[in-house]
């Protein structure tokens, strides 16, 4: 009978680049008890996580106390992972789980599953979320989403829409290749030069 | 850092690294510090561009399960905490006030003891007047008036009865107040009392 490890070392070599072996070379890392793997786990996909909280409970700082119990139980149920589905999906449905959780546990109910941002009244409670934030922390993003905006702006064309595909579409390199009508080496080179340059710009503030 | 390292960085939080690629990056993650803030400046770029940057402070939750993990208290309960000399002031403030208030009422009391032992009944008598007096081992109260009639108190709750009936609007309306405001006998002393046993 083959181990989860052997498993997984198998589905990484399968996967090709874009289809999780990032994850699953990490995961795998976890589950020899390598700490800082998670870490970067966590690194990876906290914004994603907290963002996706953020649905469902009402301030930034609740919402980081869910993302953080939901990393843990990720972090504790590691060796239970059998690599059946992406690492992500696995990890966004602990994150629900969590959330609701939570939401019982305090008696409230979830502000909405889905909130629909054409929607005028689902829009201004996402108004009212991001109002939560603190002044000190939204003048930092603010500083930082303006040099970065300059940046992007201030960047040849092809690096522009490779990073914004990517990053805002969340399209594969793959597509984008298909898209740019380019080599994904190419697409790969130029997401990878628009980060340089924003890095550069950025680096004062961090 | 080579410029192939951090191409391949890139390629990693994008999942777009090769199983083999991923492999050694994420040893070289472990042995370097700077990888792995590089692969976090990385990730900080694209939450930024997507309005998705944690606050107030990027590397907070990160933080925060790590000292989780290491089975230490979280970062906003470190940050909650006082420091240095400070964390031990309160405690030591509370203890002294405590001390305090505890001498203050040892004294009080010691003080009260004393001055009703007092046979002056002076409260504050010094423990050396207190000692200088010889106290009687019994004294007859020679001015001793035998105990009133029986009928006294019963008098003096009728007094107050009656009285809030005009007092109080509240006493007149309770029940007790019209049951034991009524006309009350007053109760026969003993020596009728003995005379009504012989009857």
């Amino acid at each position: 009978m083959r181990s989860t490890e052997q498993r997984l070392t198998e589905q990484a070599q399968r996967h090709p680049a874009g289809s999780g072996a990032a994850d699953l070379a990490l995961i795998k890392r976890v589950q020899q008890g390598d700490r800082s793997a998670f870490d970067l786990l966590v690194i990876k996909y906290q914004h994603k996580i907290v963002k996706l909280i953020m649905r469902y409970v009402r301030d930034s700082s609740e919402a980081l106390d869910v993302a953080q119990e939901a990393f843990l139980k990720a972090y504790r149920a590691a060796p239970s992972f059998r690599g059946e589905s992406a690492f992500y999906t696995w990890l966004y449905r602990i994150a629900i789980n969590t959330a609701k959780n939570h939401l019982v546990a305090i008696g409230r109910k979830p502000i909405s599953y889905d909130l629909d941002t054409q929607d005028p009244e689902q829009s201004s409670i996402l108004n009212q979320l991001r109002d939560l934030d603190t002044p000190e922390g939204l003048a930092q993003s603010e500083e930082m989403r303006s040099i970065i905006n300059r940046v992007i702006h201030g960047l040849p064309e092809e690096l522009r829409t490779a990073i914004l595909l990517r990053e805002i579409e969340g399209m594969s390199y793959e597509e984008i290749a298909q898209t740019m009508e380019c080599p994904v080496g190419t697409v790969r080179s130029r997401i990878f030069r628009a980060r340089e340059a924003i890095d550069k710009a950025i680096g004062p503030l961090l | 850092m080579t410029e192939q390292i951090n191409d391949q960085i890139s390629a990693f939080i994008d999942d777009e690294l090769s199983a083999e690629e991923s492999a050694l990056l994420v040893r070289r993650f472990e042995r370097e510090p700077n990888v792995r803030a590089r692969a976090l400046r990385y990730t900080m770029i694209g939450a930024a561009l997507r309005g998705e940057l944690l606050q107030p402070h990027s590397s907070m939750l990160r933080r925060r399960i790590t000292a989780a993990l290491d089975g230490a208290v979280t970062t906003t309960e470190r940050l909650a905490a006082p420091r240095g000399s400070a964390r031990y002031a309160r405690p030591l403030l509370g203890l002294g006030i405590a001390a305090a208030v505890a001498v203050a009422a040892i004294g009080t009391l010691r003080l009260v003891n004393e001055a009703g032992v007092a046979p002056n009944g002076a409260i504050g008598g010094t423990v050396l007047a207190r000692d200088q007096v010889v106290a009687p081992s019994y004294v007859v109260p020679q001015d001793a008036t035998p105990a009133g009639p029986v009928t006294s108190p019963i008098r003096l709750t009728n007094y107050l009865i009656h009285h809030s009936e005009y007092a109080s609007g509240l006493g007149r309306a309770s029940v007790s107040s019209n049951v034991v405001g009524a006309t009350v006998e007053p109760m026969p002393t003993q020596a009728e009392d003995t005379e009504l046993q012989w009857h």
